[in-house]
């Protein structure tokens, strides 16, 4: 078999993003190409619109269980600010601390309420909302994760 | 080749790994507006710290 290095140091300096992407691929998809397992990726819901799934790392089986969703409920957001917020949130769950500054991406302030166990049943959801300074804060999107990969530290 | 991310941990099996107060704070700082949220919560914030004094 030959192994053409000058190919493969091609195929790594085409990588389109900070992430490693190739156009059109989805995390999903490099990790299976690059075998890099990190815990937590997320990929877009091929049936929801401006939906993401997130998939968590079984080591015992080998593969990505869905373990959670971030579906958007304000369908004005730019889909560019939505996906680089589920890339952050990705970032947080894999205990990493390169954020992406969306700073001048946004014009209102994150804030999120977690919604009660009675309500979310076998899992942790919590919704996020955005407040632009004026009246109340609307509904931004639904972030839910299996039970047990967060807790609330005021529930300890 | 199979490289493992260095915080890579296997499905949680003890206690959770992290705190809902630990990574939304994180989140919401990383998209704060950079230009602020204007006249109105100015005047908000205004407002809170004469209730305080």
């Amino acid at each position: 078999m030959t192994v053409n290095f000058n190919e493969l140091s091609k195929d790594k300096s085409s990588d389109s993003s900070k992430d490693g992407l190739k156009p059109d691929e989805d995390p999903l998809e490099k990790s299976i190409r690059t075998g890099e397992r990190t815990r937590f990726i997320y990929k877009p819901n091929p049936l929801v619109d401006r939906a993401y799934q997130i998939f968590e790392y079984d080591i015992d089986k080998s593969s990505y269980d869905l373990a959670g969703e971030y579906v958007l409920i304000n369908k004005d957001e730019d889909p560019q600010v939505t996906e680089k917020k589920v890339i952050n949130l990705i970032t947080l769950l894999n205990k990493k601390d390169d954020l992406i500054d969306l700073s001048n991406l946004t014009k209102a302030r994150m804030l999120y309420t977690i919604v009660p166990e009675a309500q979310s049943g076998d899992q942790t959801k919590i919704i996020l909302r955005d407040y632009d300074g004026s009246g109340v804060s609307k509904d931004n999107a639904v972030f839910t994760i299996r039970k047990g990969v967060l807790y609330d530290k005021f529930k300890q | 080749m199979t490289s493992l991310n260095n915080e890579f941990q296997p499905k949680a099996s003890g206690l959770p790994s992290f705190s809902i107060q630990e990574i939304f704070p994180r989140l919401a700082a990383a998209t704060e507006p950079a230009a602020g949220l204007g006249q109105k919560l100015e005047a908000v914030e205004t407002y809170g710290m004469t209730q305080d004094m």
